[in-house]
């Protein structure tokens, strides 16, 4: 069953984007992420423009971290004042997002840079995440080590501005934390993903959020970015496909509930390294798409639209 | 003497009756593009006209008819491998061409007339894809013609250009028809039809008529918004995504 998108104004096959979209929210429920960085290559393949791709893929992740965010606030395990000082940078970051995003869309290059950012992220945090769950299955059954450095102060800790959060049980300088949250809204724009992937390790690893509340405060600050991030497309680009973005939040909202269930049954270290080569396999098919001699060299894209 | 005679002869037999007008009629003026669009076809009704507008034959002359889409400027980019990796490296901008191009013909057109006449008039995809690049009326040379053809290429695939040398059909002898394939990835707007009657490599008559590809009601009414209160349409996009994702909570809750 084909349906006619107004913005991308290419017709698309109906179950398939649901089918997919219903795939994506299993593995993004499974795993807990918003699965922007496989939906959005999707849609790409299936001859949605990029710029209307990124843009209607972000309402469908702020959809799906609501319904997240809304569970995790039922439980007390968000930490607001840690997600809006996360936000304080996220909102900056998308807007300088999308502004690259237009930018390097005009150059010819937008292509290449999505690709290239999605190697070096995806092979980066995929390769960080299959070491250390690898790691974790060998030692499974030794008692893990106190993982805290005793007085470790690296130069996060000797940065000014320290605010305390009491939920996170931290007490760190806010210029860190800011620059984390532009950084994850700034590749979000770009990608148009959530970028919980990025988010979440960095909370844990580097600022020793605990695991309760991390999930829930990263799902607050996507929800937030990409409703943002929503509206600066929208503004900026007009290329948010209303009718494209409903196909992929009823798939997603449904498959997801799937996932959750299929994922609580499954260990965590388990489950982290089903992630760690989901993301590396999506990483090395964009270092393919690179490297490999394309089967056509030459490429048409329209200028200036006279609409 | 032999050749005065001949002279004579010439002015005073009666002058053939010439085709010198085109009447041309579409099969719809208006193709409507509604949410289960696939495609569709606009066929174009001709017939040769004299002064008189007596119905004349079209049997000795050759025909063709040239639809043309939205003008846009298009760029074409060349990949090209640098560290290993396969980037655009290099470019060319082709100003006004058809993003839709449709030229169909009684004839190959280069047994119709020659290079320089179709590279003048626009006749034919490797005509307005050069023409696009350079108003100069010789060959490209180079890398142009290389980018050229490539815009060419890549078009043909998407089905948005399309040359068809036997694509105009003439009906007893003085009726033609041709048919206008709309691909489902049509671009929307004014498409403007120019057909041409020609002899011996010259345009004799033109005609020329007009159709549009509009969006149906809804499709239009969503586009129109994005385009024109985008800060409206932003906020529904918005509100819509909590919509759902609220909705899916209160479903599917399990706490």
């Amino acid at each position: 069953m084909q349906i006619y998108l107004p913005i991308a104004e290419i017709p698309v096959d109906v179950l398939f984007v649901l089918g997919a979209s219903l795939a994506v929210g299993f593995i993004s429920g499974m795993f807990g992420i918003g699965g922007g960085f496989l939906m959005t290559p999707i849609l790409i393949f299936i001859g949605v423009p990029t710029a209307v791709a990124v843009a209607s893929e972000a309402p469908q992740i702020a959809a799906s971290a609501f319904t997240g965010a809304l569970a995790y606030w039922r439980r007390r395990a968000i930490d607001l004042k840690l997600g809006l000082v996360l936000l304080a940078g996220g909102v900056a970051g998308s807007g300088l997002g999308v502004w690259f995003f237009n930018a390097m869309r005009n150059a010819g290059q937008l292509d290449a840079v999505i690709a290239v950012a999605y190697v070096v992220l995806l092979g980066a945090i995929g390769g960080l995440m299959l070491v250390e769950s690898i790691r974790s299955i060998l030692r499974r059954g030794e008692p893990p080590k106190p993982k805290r450095p005793a007085g470790g102060r690296g130069l996060a800790d000797r940065l000014p501005l320290k605010l305390r959060f009491r939920r996170s049980m931290i007490y760190v300088s806010a210029i860190p934390l800011v620059g984390l949250g532009a950084f994850v809204g700034f590749v979000g724009a770009v990608l148009g993903i959530g970028g919980g992937f990025l988010l979440v390790p960095a909370l844990v690893y580097v600022f020793r959020v605990p695991t309760a509340v991390v999930v829930g405060t990263s799902l607050f600050q996507i929800l937030v970015t990409m409703l943002a991030s929503t509206m600066m497309h929208a503004v900026t680009n007009g290329s948010v496909d209303i009718l494209l973005a409903t196909l992929l939040m009823i798939g997603g909202a449904v498959g997801s509930q799937f996932g959750v269930r299929v994922g609580q049954k499954l260990p965590g270290e388990q489950l982290r390294l089903l992630l760690a080569l989901l993301l590396l396999a999506v990483g090395a098919r964009f270092l393919h798409q690179l490297a490999a001699a394309p089967d056509e060299r030459f490429s048409v894209s329209i200028t200036e639209r006279g609409r | 003497m032999r050749a005065a005679l001949l002279l004579i002869g010439l002015v005073l037999a009666p002058a053939p009756a010439r085709a010198d007008g085109l009447l041309l009629t579409l099969s719809t003026p208006k193709v409507v593009i509604a949410s289960n669009f696939q495609g569709g076809e606009v066929t174009l009704f001709g017939a040769a006209v004299d002064a008189s507008g007596a119905v004349q034959s079209v049997e000795d002359y050759d025909l063709v008819v040239t639809t043309r889409g939205p003008a846009e400027t298009l760029t074409v980019r060349e990949k090209s491998r640098s560290h290993g990796l396969w980037l655009n490296r290099s470019g060319r901008e082709f100003r006004e061409v058809p993003y839709f191009l449709n030229v169909l013909s009684s004839r190959p057109l280069d047994e119709i007339t020659d290079f320089q006449r179709r590279r003048e008039g626009g006749l034919g995809l490797d005509a307005v894809a050069a023409g696009g690049l350079s108003n100069a009326l010789t060959p490209l040379k180079g890398d142009d013609a290389k980018f050229s053809a490539a815009l060419r290429r890549l078009q043909e695939r998407r089905l948005l250009w399309r040359e068809d040398a036997s694509g105009v059909e003439v009906i007893g002898s003085s009726l033609f028809k041709g048919a206008i394939t709309l691909p489902p990835n049509v671009p929307f707007g004014d498409f403007s039809i120019e057909a041409r009657l020609m002899r011996a490599g010259v345009t004799v008559a033109t005609g020329a008529t007009t159709f549009r590809v509009a969006k149906d009601g809804f499709e239009a009414r969503v586009a129109g918004l994005a385009e024109t209160n985008r800060a409206a349409y932003g906020a529904a996009t918005v509100a819509l995504a909590l919509l759902f994702g609220w909705l899916a909570s209160v479903m599917f809750r399990r706490d």
